[in-house]
């Protein structure tokens, strides 16, 4: 009997306790607390971030899933799909001693340029399968090993449904962060991939140091699609520049900084230290 | 535990019981033999010697029908001088026997597999078997033409016994797919004269018995292990007393001798090793077992029978040293199977390849040594060898992850339609290297730890303790071959083509390469420069700095620049290109291409309108305009 004055108690309060101790639970989350990490700690354990404030509002964990497959889609290549995942790439080569595997890159990832975008390059594994066979297989492979951080890939065939749910599947297991880049015309196509992002080249202006990408976000974990926004990438891409007809311009040197360097012939300045 | 059951004969069952007695009197001596060796080499320090005879006395049927499966039950028969020499237990089935001709052969089975002896490859074979057993003595013996003598005295306590010992081998030799008959005994002449006596006990007797072999070995080896144990615990007993009380009063040498009697006395004299004359001779005598020859005085054997006998009989009971020509270790390893028939199927080849993978896992045991390469051949009688290696990035001795890569490299084979032999050969051998991992830290690294030893280190180390990272590689290398799956390295030339280079999967990075960017990077983990970093770059310009202010490059490359159409006087890929920034003049080779004109270009990051971003140059000498890189 002495529970029965509990469950009689005024209908005002008790929605508001119960929620609570809902609320407490770990399996769930309230949607709006998808942009504060500790809101979900069980997603944010498994994301790294991308390096971008602005991009980890959007995601859940606030960061790349590292356990689920992440699509680019995106017409061509030269936007900056790399550069978008550069912070995270480097993060990840410095921090594990696994594998950053890319499978059938469209052209030749340069390794300077890795390298001083600071990835590791000594962990840095390309592979250029010849038949559409291999690729599937080795990305299925890599992704499941266990022993690559990443594994980026940009497959020429259209991939189907049971394939890219092998992926996903191969991915949660191996732990790592698959990004696969597709064409943009695949956007319409259903996908098991976690987070799905489309891309898009955003105009250069002659007034920003740094290029800028267009994203949409297609699906993604706890939240809905977004529409277009705009993402800065730091990657100082479009500093100022003289006209190219110009070749001697060599008077633009700040000379009390330090980090800036004129390299001979060019008269262009390299500020690599912001 | 003399006796073991070769594939050949599986018709020992009605004669266990005479087996079994032998069993016990060989175990009971051996037994013995332990018991006295131990005290005698604490005691006198005089160390009493133990062999093992293996004999192979199917080793011509066993060389073909170690490569066929299990389940593969067609009779296969040995033939020599057209007449059958030896014969699967199938073929005992089907009423063939020892002598028969081969026509009769062929007429009791119609899918009988006939094959010619061939006496050098059971030479191969059983030297082959020699290099094996070195992993448990290294005092082993080749007794032609089908007997390996051990000598087992220096390893008696690291295998924990004569059973202990006498099971692994027995165990490693029916892996391999061989069935000899082991004896032991404590001189080699009488631990052979036992083997060859068990064996024509199994051999002599005509009865096709009609068992499975697999269920007829597990009771051989019962009855085997059943034998020993019996042997030690009546050793213990009462032989182990006796030979203690005799040890009291007895020299060493006469206690040695009397063992080995008591063991081989019931052995009957046509056994002896000898002359057929001296055996006939003896015969005739009216002696009909070695216990009685050895009543006769040894002056009268001298003068009836010429030295070699007398001196025989010596070494056999102990009395006189006989030593054994030792092998010496082979350098490399190789190994062969050959069919029994030709295998069009090259998923069952599977089974064969594993058991040579085993036998070079175990070669490589036995030697503390790893490898990083090991080759296939798969040989037909019409299409000759074909081989194909498989490499490593570490040396390593893992049988399953060789068997994994193997099975890839066999899927990949089409051109091959049928097999008759496979082989595998191993000449990159390198010896074991201890490693010593952290007792602490897990699989995954940890920041603290990769800032405190500083990246390069780690990342040269990268691949010596990752089993798994060596794993996927060398699955991605062996599938994709060694052009499709490389690394990246940065190579010190100013040309955007020559400054990296694609290196080998199982190569470490140079270090003075690999060192630099990572180095630099770790002193910086926020990606911001302090003050005092920035000081002890410029103590250091040449290497840190020079990497710090490297001139921005697009992360793809083309390795042959493309040239570029022109459109209303702009360089134009699908659209017309803005240029953003630029010039950047780099000077081109003209050490590597003497030209008249210096090759200079002009690079510019240039853009498209809608926004990507491009690495194109301008040839000034040519005015011709070039895609070199893509900012993706």
């Amino acid at each position: 009997m002495d529970m029965k004055p509990t469950a009689m108690k005024p209908t005002a309060l008790m929605p508001a306790n119960s929620l609570e101790k809902i609320l407490q639970k770990a399996d769930v989350w309230r949607a709006s607390d998808i942009n504060h990490t500790n809101g979900i700690n069980s997603v944010s354990a498994s994301t790294i971030s991308t390096g971008y404030d602005q991009l980890n509002q959007y995601l859940a964990g606030s960061g790349w899933p590292t356990n689920s497959l992440t699509e680019f889609l995106l017409d061509t290549s030269g936007i900056g799909e790399l550069r978008l995942l550069t912070p995270a790439l480097s993060q990840l080569s410095q921090e594990q001693n696994r594998w950053l595997l890319m499978v059938a890159p469209p052209y030749i990832p340069y390794a300077p340029a890795l390298s001083s975008m600071g990835i590791d390059i000594s962990k840095v594994l390309v592979v250029t399968p010849k038949k559409s066979a291999d690729t599937l297989w080795v990305l299925e492979k890599a992704l499941a090993s266990k022993s690559c951080s990443a594994v980026l890939a940009w497959p020429q065939q259209t991939l189907k449904d049971m394939q890219l749910r092998r992926f996903q599947v191969a991915c949660k297991a191996g732990h790592c962060l698959g990004v696969l880049f597709r064409h943009s015309r695949d956007a319409s196509n259903a996908s098991p991939a976690e987070l799905r992002i489309q891309l898009q080249a955003h105009p250069a202006s002659a007034f920003n140091q740094h290029s800028h990408l267009n994203l949409k976000i297609l699906k993604r974990k706890g939240g809905w699609a977004t529409e277009a926004f705009t993402l800065q990438l730091n990657d100082q891409l479009l500093q100022t520049t003289p006209e190219y007809h110009e070749l001697n311009v060599n008077n633009q040197t700040r000379e009390n900084d330090l980090s800036a360097q004129t390299i001979k012939h060019s008269g262009i300045k390299h500020y690599v230290l912001q | 535990m003399s006796s073991n059951k070769p594939p050949g004969s599986s018709h020992s069952a009605p004669h266990k019981s005479s087996d079994k007695d032998i069993n016990k009197s060989v175990s009971q001596s051996t037994n013995k033999s332990i018991n006295e060796s131990i005290n005698k080499s604490v005691k006198n320090n005089t160390q009493k010697k133990l062999w093992i005879s293996l004999v192979f006395d199917q080793l011509a049927l066993e060389i073909l029908s170690r490569g066929m499966r299990p389940d593969d039950t067609r009779p296969v028969v040995i033939t020599e001088k057209r007449r059958v020499y030896r014969a699967s237990p199938a073929a005992f089935e089907r009423g063939i026997a020892i002598g028969q001709s081969m026509d009769t052969a062929h007429s009791l089975s119609s899918n009988i597999c006939l094959f010619d002896r061939d006496p050098d490859k059971e030479v191969a074979t059983l030297s082959h078997l020699a290099q094996w057993a070195y992993q448990f003595t290294p005092n082993v013996a080749i007794k032609s033409p089908d007997c390996l003598l051990l000598d087992i005295t220096g390893c008696l306590s690291l295998f924990k016994g004569i059973d202990n010992l006498s099971k692994r081998i027995l165990d490693g030799l029916h892996q391999l797919g061989y069935h000899p008959v082991m004896a032991v005994n404590q001189t080699p002449l009488a631990a052979l004269l036992l083997a060859r006596f068990s064996t024509s006990m199994q051999t002599t007797k005509p009865s096709p018995a009609t068992t499975t072999s697999k269920t007829n070995y597990e009771t051989i080896d019962e009855g085997i292990n059943v034998g020993i144990n019996a042997g030690i615990n009546a050793g213990n007993h009462d032989s182990g007393h006796k030979a203690g009380h005799e040890t009291g009063h007895m020299s060493a040498a006469a206690g040695t001798r009397k063992s080995i009697l008591d063991s081989i006395k019931h052995i009957p004299v046509q056994h002896l090793q000898t002359d057929a004359k001296h055996v006939t001779a003896l015969q005739q005598m009216g002696i009909g077992n070695i216990e009685k020859v050895f009543d006769l005085p040894a002056s009268s054997l001298r003068r009836r029978f010429d030295t070699y006998f007398a001196d025989y009989l010596l070494r056999l009971v102990g009395d006189k040293s006989d030593p054994q020509n030792f092998i010496s270790q082979k350098a490399n390893f190789y190994h062969d199977i050959t069919f029994a028939s030709d295998v069009d199927n090259l998923n069952s080849l599977v089974f064969p390849v594993k058991r040579l993978l085993e036998e070079l896992s175990d070669f490589l045991t036995a030697r503390q040594l790893q490898t990083n390469q090991f080759t296939w051949h798969l040989c037909h009688r019409n299409h000759g060898k074909k081989s194909f290696s498989i490499h490593l990035a570490n040396a390593e001795n893992e049988p399953k992850a060789f068997m994994a890569l193997s099975q890839l490299k066999l899927d990949q084979i089409d051109d091959i339609k049928e097999v008759d032999a496979i082989a595998l050969s191993s000449n990159q051998l390198f010896s074991t290297q201890s490693e010593t991992t952290d007792l602490f830290s897990d699989h995954s690294f940890s920041d603290s730890a990769f800032l405190q030893y500083g990246s390069a280190s780690v990342a040269n180390s990268f691949l010596k303790n990752q089993p798994k990272e060596n794993l996927l590689l060398n699955m991605l290398h062996t599938r994709l071959g060694e052009e499709h799956c490389f690394r990246l390295a940065l190579a010190d030339d100013h040309r955007p083509e020559k400054s990296w280079q694609p290196l080998s999967a199982f190569k470490e990075p140079s270090a003075s390469l690999s060192k630099e960017p990572s180095a630099s990077l770790n002193k910086e983990p926020s990606a911001s420069l302090n003050k005092e970093s920035l000081a002890s770059l410029s103590r250091q310009p040449s290497t840190a700095l020079s990497k710090k202010t490297q001139p921005i490059r697009p992360a793809f490359i083309l390795q042959t620049p493309k040239a570029l159409k022109m459109v209303e006087n702009s360089p134009c890929i699908t659209n017309k290109l803005t240029l953003i920034k630029g010039p950047e003049r780099i000077d081109y080779g003209w050490w590597d291409k003497p030209l008249n004109k210096p090759l200079t270009r002009d690079y510019y990051i240039a853009s498209q309108p809608d926004g990507s971003l491009y690495w194109i140059f301008k040839h000034a000498a040519l005015d011709q305009w070039y895609l070199h890189g893509i900012f993706a």
